[in-house]
């Protein structure tokens, strides 16, 4: 519980905003503009900050932005890895799932694959206290409902 | 498929399998609409893998069952469009929707808002982005609180169709119904307005300001920056852009050539002008950047024998060319023969481009002149300092808010 402390001096938070942008390529046109625009937070600084965080990722990677903006117009935000599908995507060399997921199997990944996923995953703010073994589970489940099937080794 | 007929009897919005397909993206969707943990797996399940083929003839009755009925859904839509229009209708007072829907290829941007409970807003906005809204703000005094009702505004591009998304994911969560949702279209210029108005002037130090165009500087004998950004970085709030104010107001004294690498609005090349250099050029990868850099010099009276700007290609891996366009353009900007010298070089852009252009900057300065560099946050400082520690000698930093701007003298002997 936070103390009385911290629950007073919060700030009033005037929205949450969530945000596929890709790294280093953030820019005031859409999907950023607008969304922030509409609550008077300062572009520019968004977009500088958010580019300059994203400077270890390959550019182009979708990363999520969660944003809370308070209401005197200031705003943080958490920049979040991209989704498992995407990495499972990338590593597999397909365009998307299949479009049978349980009946079609579009590609094949080893556990390797898998745990290196996870690692990354698990820098991710939420991820961070599951034991390794949890967060490769559920990869390989998301790998099976997008038709990707997992081997222990690839031939 | 078991599940399928559950879907289309009891939810009120018949969603054809085929979609739900076409979209395995989305974990939750399928983990409650079809609990593949209940899937009777035919013997040989390895057969996945090689046979296909042979999947449907093993599998036996039911899956050939599904098939079966996936194809009379299929056949009895006919039209999925159709479909939306005809469920959409049956809700009370929505025949506006489509035709606002169907439009959208005119509009710029769609926003929807919608009206749902606090219980699941969180979730439904994930399953949003997941089904095609480019951002979703969930609006809030109450976060999360159960009996309150909350807004979540949507973004979507002009081709996608709000309703479609709206009921995938409204479904993917297994809501009866989609909540309340009303649409607009939106043009770019609201937004590009509301950016404008949040400028203000600013001081950055003492006797050194930047003003908005559409105001005038409360302090007149002062050195004022007139800027009308629009999109291009740089209006003088940011700690990037004082920390390389305050290096020109240190080191440009009178006379200097300068050169602003990642000019965004000109700002700091029209700042070194007014210091006293003698000349500026000002490059950028941006033709936004560019053509705000243009008007924002000619706002303040400089005109092209003050100061160049100039579009570098923006492709790391192809320094040359860029090089060889730089050496063209400031080549014709100098008499002189010879390589082209600066004074005094500022370059306030990101980590990546400043490692690998570090040669390429430090080639244009003259020895013994300045460097500065921002643009990058204080944990970026040490690689930045190692790689141009081969240039730059007297390397201090200076840091404001968890950014970092690094200056430097170019070494005599290189």
């Amino acid at each position: 519980m936070s103390s009385l402390e911290a629950i007073l001096t919060r700030r009033p938070v005037a929205a949450t905003i969530r945000m596929v942008v890709p790294a280093g390529q953030a820019r005031p046109a859409p999907p950023v503009g607008p969304a922030l625009g509409q609550y008077r937070l300062n572009l520019m600084t968004f977009c500088k900050e958010f580019n300059a965080r994203t400077q270890n990722y390959k550019p182009e990677t979708p990363m999520s932005v969660l944003l809370t903006a308070y209401k005197d117009n200031t705003f943080e935000f958490i920049v979040k890895t991209p989704s498992v599908t995407w990495y499972l995507k990338k590593a597999a060399g397909i365009e998307s799932g299949s479009g049978k997921p349980g009946h079609q199997v579009v590609a094949t990944l080893s556990l390797k694959h898998i745990y290196e996923i996870a690692k990354i995953k698990q820098s991710d703010p939420y991820c961070q206290y599951m034991p390794l073994e949890s967060v490769c589970k559920s990869i390989i489940s998301t790998a099976r409902t997008m038709g990707i099937e997992v081997k222990k080794e690839l031939d | 498929m078991r599940a399928t007929p559950r879907v289309i009897c009891n939810s009120s919005i018949p969603i054809p399998m085929s979609i739900m397909y076409r979209l395995p993206s989305t974990r939750s969707l399928l983990k409650s609409l079809i609990p593949l943990g209940h899937f009777p797996l035919p013997p040989a399940a390895t057969c996945f893998t090689s046979q296909k083929t042979s999947l449907h003839r093993h599998a036996g009755g039911f899956h050939f069952n599904s098939v079966t009925i996936r194809n009379k859904i299929r056949q009895s839509i006919a039209g999925r469009n159709l479909s939306w229009q005809h469920c959409m209708q049956s809700m009370a007072g929505r025949e506006e929707m489509i035709s606002v829907a169907n439009e959208g290829s005119k509009a710029q941007l769609l926003e929807a808002r919608i009206e749902c409970s606090g219980v699941i807003v969180d979730q439904f906005s994930e399953e949003l982005m997941c089904f095609g809204a480019s951002s979703v703000s969930i609006e809030d005094a109450s976060f999360g609180e159960p009996h309150e009702q909350n807004y979540i505004t949507a973004l979507f591009t002009a081709e996608k169709d709000v309703g479609e998304c709206l009921a995938l994911a409204a479904d993917s969560i297994g809501l009866k119904e989609i909540p309340k949702y009303e649409v607009t279209k939106r043009e770019c210029h609201d937004w590009v307005q509301q950016v404008q108005e949040i400028f203000q002037p600013t001081q950055v130090t003492d006797g050194l300001w930047v003003i908005p165009k559409w105001r005038s500087p409360p302090d007149p004998i002062a050195i004022n920056i007139i800027l009308d950004p629009g999109l291009a970085f740089g209006t003088g709030e940011h700690p990037t852009t004082r920390l390389c104010l305050l290096f020109l107001q240190e080191f440009v004294k009178g006379g200097e050539h300068v050169l602003d690498y990642g000019t965004g609005s000109g700002i700091l090349g029209i700042a070194a002008l007014k210091m006293g250099a003698a000349r500026a050029v000002a490059v950028d990868s941006d033709p936004m950047a560019v053509s705000s850099a243009i008007h924002n010099a000619s706002l303040n009276s400089f005109g092209p024998d003050k100061i160049q700007v100039h579009l570098v290609p923006n492709d790391g891996s192809n320094a040359e060319a860029s090089e060889g366009t730089m050496k063209g353009h400031l080549a014709t900007t100098t008499s002189d023969t010879g390589p082209v010298q600066y004074d005094v070089i500022v370059a306030n852009i990101l980590l990546n481009p400043l490692l690998y252009l570090a040669s390429h900057i430090t080639g244009y300065i003259k020895p013994g002149g300045h460097v500065g560099l921002s643009g990058i946050i204080l944990d970026q400082v040490p690689r930045v300092q190692d790689c141009y520690s081969k240039f730059l000698d007297n390397i201090s930093v200076s840091k404001a808010d968890g950014w970092a701007c690094i200056k430097g003298t170019k070494k005599l002997i290189s």
